[in-house]
């Protein structure tokens, strides 16, 4: 099987953790880097482009927004656009569709309730690999 | 689910809700004196909504609404539906208060641990309801045309982000090698750095003293040999010791560079409790600190905190006027820290535009108090008088407030800072307002000290404690002017006999006088014996040491010898507080 290389921005180190702990149960992905903002994510994604880029939108320096213009300028590769829960039918949320982002998920909560973190990393999981096309 | 990811989890999240909250303080007091730039707002807004978010990873309900209401605050002022005022800006402080709380306290039960927040999310919702009033209809009109402008700016800021990223591609074709080491920007600065005991920095701290002070007695021995025959061979070891000293003292410098700390956490606790202070009692102050990124040594930082707080509280409450009372100055107060280093020590002045303090009313208080007689106190100059203020109990406030004003506080300002080497000075103008100047030498593991012997026991008194020194022969009989008082210039001292503290007697015929100033008071220390001067450095005091009277350390000297460290305030403390009186 193909790994999928998987890029995480997200300007909160805990937020990455559980992202990355969530994305560890499938095999077929494999996080190849990290980035704290937009441009850290550019500079990222230029040096090894990920399949998939799992996006916050409220960061500092750059937005998840105006990275997701810039990426789409540029390059193919899958955006799947984590937001919370206000913002997923807010005018940003429609902004990052029209955009061209691939999915917007929820930021994964109850991450230390076990039952619920299975449940919400399910989801998390089954929209990475539809978007995927897996 | 392993318990080392969740470890790293909750740990992981109290120091991010604590850097947001952090950030969020430093916004919000900055909001008080400046409106808010565009940046800042949405810096502040992104800090709550990280923190709603992260809170609901980790099921933290409580927190969750707390941030979701100061977020939404914060929204509406981002899309300019109305500006802070300092009751909003307390609440919000209030919210972020309690939110780093409950962070702290989950993370160590990892599981949620709150109080009930109704109260602070109705005040919360209160902000934004309030700002819809008819009330503010005029204002809003206001705030459509600046709105305008905003969106103007808007496009600036993306140009300018633009640029960034442009210079960020470019820096990271030229440096791609570097590029590809760094994963991520915070993990690499945090293994820049490694977290070191304070026990292991101070036990550095006092051997690489030992050894300069070795180095010293060496080279002064050899300095001595070499005097009595300079043709001697102790010439390649004169040169030898000159090298390690040097390698010795750069070294210092580096071990000293270990215990140095920025003073802005400080300065941001320092900068609150001034707006709490002017909120309670319904003044406007602005309150400016520069220099917050100076660096002190820890033991300074934490010692002048107490005392920054206490005198900006009280600049704010007993020193501004109310915005009525304040004639043709700005109705606005201003409190104003300014800290600054420099190779003799840390400087920091506060001072305040407030009324100023009536020398009159102080020295009125002073006689009352019987501190000084009628007679005495006309001749005071006025930084005597101002001196009465840190005297213990002594307060001029008519109204007692929450915060300062009952009659104790300066005298412990004084206190605390003196204990930890510094001093405190008082200047005012009646009417233009007061400044305080708070000194701390340059911290350094070596003290410079006048050594007695007392039959094979030594003593040390800090050299600059020191003022001057005479012997019986440079002093007349005029200069006894009673049993036990000693006058020199205008200046009456309080004799102590040396051997009242020492273990043993000397029988030398004469006399040394040493003046000895500690706190602002001198005294007089008969001695009968040599005076040596040593560089030396102070262990912790152990068991032994510290139940010895008159005692606060002790230090090795000259390879073997001990060398006691006098201790100047239990010297000071116990006899009469006024020891020198002016004539």
């Amino acid at each position: 099987m193909m790994q999928k290389k998987v890029l995480i921005v997200d300007d909160s180190k805990l937020m990455r953790i559980i992202i990355k702990k969530i994305l560890s149960n499938d095999d077929l992905f494999v996080v190849t880097g990290e980035a704290g903002n937009g441009i850290e994510a550019l500079s990222e994604i230029e040096r090894d482009v990920p399949d998939i880029i799992f996006l916050d939108i409220e960061m500092p320096e750059m937005d998840g927004v105006e990275a997701l213009k810039e990426i789409r300028a540029k390059y193919s590769t899958k955006v799947v656009v984590v937001s919370s829960v206000a913002q997923m039918g807010s005018s940003r949320a429609a902004e990052v569709n029209q955009l061209g982002a691939d999915a917007i998920i929820e930021k994964p909560g109850g991450a230390v309730d076990p039952t619920l973190a299975t449940q919400k990393g399910k989801e998390f999981i089954e929209i990475a690999r539809k978007v995927l096309g897996v | 689910m392993d318990d080392e990811f969740l470890k790293e989890i909750w740990e992981q999240f109290s120091i991010e809700v604590d850097e947001h909250c952090s950030n969020n303080e430093e916004i919000l007091i900055g909001a008080t004196s400046n409106e808010l730039s565009e940046e800042q707002v949405n810096s502040a807004f992104r800090a709550f909504h990280t923190i709603k978010g992260l809170s609901r990873s980790l099921s933290l309900s409580t927190l969750e609404k707390i941030a979701h209401s100061a977020e939404d605050v914060l929204g509406d002022v981002r899309e300019g539906k109305f500006k802070l005022d300092d009751d909003a800006i307390s609440v919000l402080l209030k919210a972020n208060d309690q939110m780093r709380v409950i962070s702290e306290n989950s993370a160590k039960k990892m599981f949620e641990v709150a109080d009930d927040p109704k109260e602070l999310i109705i005040n919360l919702n209160e902000i934004r309801e309030k700002e819809f009033d008819g009330k503010n209809a005029e204002k809003k009109d206001n705030e459509t045309i600046e709105l305008s402008d905003e969106k103007n700016n808007l496009n600036v800021e993306d140009e300018n982000i633009k640029r960034i990223k442009k210079n960020a591609n470019e820096l990271s074709k030229e440096d791609s090698l570097k590029e590809t080491k760094k994963q991520n920007n915070t993990v690499i600065e945090k293994e820049k750095s490694i977290s070191v005991a304070s026990e292991v920095i101070e036990k550095i701290f006092s051997r690489t003293g030992n050894v300069l002070t070795s180095l010293s007695d060496i080279n002064r021995i050899i300095n001595s040999k070499l005097l009595e025959n300079p043709q001697s061979d102790l010439k390649i070891a004169k040169d030898l010791i000159e090298k390690s000293n040097l390698q010795a003292s750069l070294l210092n410098e580096e071990v000293l560079d270990l215990r140095v700390f920025p003073m802005t956490d400080v300065m941001r606790r320092v900068k609150r409790s001034g707006f709490e202070a002017a909120r309670s009692s319904g003044k406007k102050v602005d309150i400016i600190v520069n220099g917050e990124t100076s660096r002190a040594d820890r033991n300074v930082v934490r010692a002048v905190t107490d005392p920054l707080m206490h005198i900006v509280r009280n600049a704010v409450d007993h020193g501004i006027e109310p915005p009525t009372e304040r004639g043709n100055k700005d109705e606005k107060g201003k409190v104003e820290i300014d800290i600054s280093t420099s190779s003799s020590g840390l400087e920091i002045v506060i001072k305040d535009d407030g009324r100023g303090i009536d020398t009159s009313k102080i020295l009125e208080k002073a006689i009352t108090n019987g501190l000084v007689d009628r007679e005495k106190s006309k001749q005071l100059k006025d930084e005597e008088i101002f001196d009465f203020i840190f005297h213990p109990g002594f307060s001029t406030a008519e109204k007692v407030t929450d915060t300062s004003g009952r009659g104790v506080g300066m005298d412990v300002v004084k206190t605390n800072v003196i204990s930890s080497g510094g001093s405190v000075y008082l200047n005012s103008d009646l009417g233009k307002g007061t400044k305080f100047t708070i000194i701390f030498p340059q911290i350094t593991n070596t003290e410079n000290c006048i050594v007695l012997e007392s039959v094979n026991t030594y003593y040390a008194i800090p050299s600059r404690n020191v003022v001057s020194i005479y012997r019986t022969s440079d002093l007349n009989k005029n200069n006894f002017i009673e049993k036990k008082k000693l006058q020199i210039e205008n200046k009456v001292y309080q004799i102590i006999n040396f051997e009242d503290f020492a273990f043993s007697k000397n029988n030398d015929a004469e006399f040394n006088y040493l003046i000895v100033n500690f706190a602002g008071k001198g005294l007089a220390l008969q001695y009968a014996g040599k005076v040596l001067i040593r560089d030396l450095v102070f262990d912790e005091p152990d068991k032994f040491v510290s139940s010895l009277p008159y005692i606060s350390g002790a230090a090795i000297s000259d390879g073997n010898k001990v060398v006691f460290q006098i201790d100047l305030m239990h010297l000071f403390g116990q006899e009469d507080p006024q020891k020198s009186e002016s004539i």
